[in-house]
């Protein structure tokens, strides 16, 4: 069966056309996905910044002019309302819980495995930097897309990708040390 | 080559595609210090525990979850209205060129009393008062 194109799909649902519009997020549902469960987690929050995500794209049709594909352009707006979510996130919990409290993941205790105080890590580093970790090192995009998709230069992911694993190398030294 | 050096190589094989020389600099100085790559082999497995493998979702009935919540704000609506409308943008920008071009036309022929058929005052108002003072002077004196 020819699967429909995306060009054809943004422009049916820029008529209307909602069949078309719910082709186009069954489609890019698993990507947007994976970004915004590796930065917000399974959680309740993730569900809605991933429906925003796609009603803002929607919203926005009219404006897209293709420069960039659709999943491109759909990460871009669903990393974006993540990372506010995060700065919500942590200025709500700000006067109520220590800051750890605000992170999606539970502060690993003794027990946790490598995998666990690797993503603890990420959700401390900085917002530029998890958004990097992420895209690249979580999700699998190319180097090259990874700055597309967050509107950097290449060099900026390559430098920020370098100090983020040093960082990430260093805290987790420490953690078996201790 | 220097551990810091060979750490930053390192890092960026990952990322960047490497050229030969530095593929066999770096292979060289991983053989010679095999301290340093047994710490380094960590970024490795990091970045292989990070990876998702398995793809993920939001659940079930996702897409259905967002037609439903975009028709239901209206959104739906307001892009047919555009819709609609768009298709007759071009004849409503003519609509407005023809009416600009018009009133260029006539704009010294009209005024807004006789577009709604009101009657001029003007000339009434200049006869009250346009009387001459020095006619009522000299009769008075």
């Amino acid at each position: 069966m020819n699967q429909e194109s995306d060009e054809n799909l943004v422009n049916a649902s820029t008529n209307g056309d909602m069949a078309a519009f719910k082709e186009l997020v069954d489609r890019h549902e698993g990507k947007v996905a994976g970004v915004v469960k590796s930065i917000l987690g399974d959680t309740t929050e993730a569900v809605d910044v991933g429906q925003e995500a796609f009603i803002r794209f929607y919203e926005a049709l009219d404006k897209f002019k293709g420069e960039s594909a659709v999943s491109t352009y759909l990460i871009r707006i669903a990393i974006n309302l993540s990372l506010n979510e995060i700065k919500r996130r942590k200025r709500r919990n700000m006067f109520f819980m220590p800051i750890e409290d605000g992170h999606w993941v539970k502060i690993p205790d003794e027990n946790a495995d490598m995998k666990d105080i690797i993503h603890y890590e990420i959700s401390r580093l900085d917002i530029d930097f998890q958004s990097v970790v992420t895209l690249r090192m979580m999700e699998g995009y190319s180097t090259e897309e990874t700055a597309e998709i967050l509107g950097i230069p290449l060099g900026t992911v390559l430098s920020r990708l370098s100090r983020a694993q040093k960082k990430l190398k260093l805290v987790l030294a420490k953690h078996y040390k201790a | 080559m220097t551990p810091q050096q060979i750490e930053d190589l390192y890092i960026r094989s990952f990322d960047e595609p490497m050229n030969a020389e530095e593929k066999e600099l770096l292979l060289k100085a991983l053989k010679e210090n095999s301290g340093t790559a047994t710490d380094l082999a960590k970024y490795k497995k990091v970045r292989e525990l990070l990876l998702r493998k398995t793809p993920t979702t939001f659940g079930p009935y996702f897409s259905r979850k967002i037609v439903a919540k975009i028709q239901n704000v209206g959104i739906q609506i307001d892009r047919q209205i555009i819709a609609f409308f768009k298709k007759y943008q071009l004849a409503m920008v003519g609509v407005v060129i023809a009416l600009l071009a018009l009133n260029a036309v006539f704009a010294d022929q009209l005024n807004l009393q006789s577009l709604f058929g009101l009657e001029d005052t003007t000339t009434q108002t200049e006869e009250i008062v346009s009387f001459d003072f020095n006619e009522i002077l000299n009769t008075d004196l």
